[in-house]
């Protein structure tokens, strides 16, 4: 019996796997759709994801690289607003692009501890993340 | 169950969520709130009574002024880390899509 709860989702994007691994990869493209970072793909090396801090949070997220197969699999642990998980995407060829699954797993019921201090900061990284689930649950 | 309904009632009206969201990005009065959503301040203050009552917003006295700002553990019963996740990652990988399209035009 785990008590722990996975996040698991599914995209279809129209281009190769190839690509997609340099987006995932390349400091300068993560840049651009997900944060800065000192990404370098050596197994076991500590890294960060860096938004602009806030009044709540010092923006950083930190990693360290656990698995990667190019350009198949990419593992790392993803450690922000204390709460500490595994972030996995893995890239399937499909007929005309990819297959991107991300997984993050490792979320604990003791995690929600970390909600009340963290949920301004995590505003300010999600951006549009509060009004869509308040529109969820409205 | 009763927090949680109390939750679902408040945000339920367009109003109150608008407010709540500016409230998530600072502290400010009733004044304040009523001149930035150009509705009358006892609806204001009706509306900030019904989110205090669900105990998302917390008042504050400061002199003659009063100041509400969100309450740390407002929507604790409502969302946790994984929702919060996927709205994330959804809309970091539209970004992604967004970003392929443009490697393509730059490589060709």
């Amino acid at each position: 019996m785990t008590e722990d709860r996975d996040l698991v989702l599914t995209f279809e994007l129209s281009h190769a796997p190839e690509k997609v691994w340099r987006a995932l990869t390349e400091p300068a493209l993560l840049a651009r759709w997900l944060m800065k970072t000192n990404l370098e793909l050596t197994v076991g090396n500590p890294f960060q994801f860096q938004m602009d801090p806030t009044e709540y949070w010092d923006g950083t997220v930190h990693c360290e690289l656990l698995e990667i197969d190019e350009p198949r699999l990419l593992r790392y642990s993803w450690r922000a607003l204390g709460v500490d998980t595994v972030v996995a995407w893995t890239l399937e060829p499909t007929g005309g692009g990819t297959l991107l699954t991300l997984a993050q797993t490792g979320f604990k019921p003791d995690h929600k501890q970390a909600f009340a201090g963290a949920r301004m900061a995590w505003n300010d990284m999600a951006g549009e993340a509060l009004p869509k689930v308040l529109a969820d649950i409205a | 169950m009763d927090e949680t309904n109390a939750i679902f009632r408040a945000l339920a009206d367009p109003s109150r969520r608008a407010i709540f969201e500016r409230l998530t990005q600072g502290e400010l009065s009733v004044k304040e709130l009523t001149a930035s959503f150009h509705i009358s301040q006892p609806a204001v203050s009706q509306h900030l009574a019904t989110l205090s009552k669900a105990a998302l917003v917390v008042k504050q006295r400061d002199g003659r002024k009063t100041f509400y700002r969100v309450a740390p553990e407002g929507l604790r019963p409502l969302v946790d880390w994984i929702t919060r996740y996927r709205a994330f990652w959804t809309e970091r990988v539209d970004a992604l899509q967004t970003l392929l399209e443009e490697i393509d035009e730059i490589d060709e």
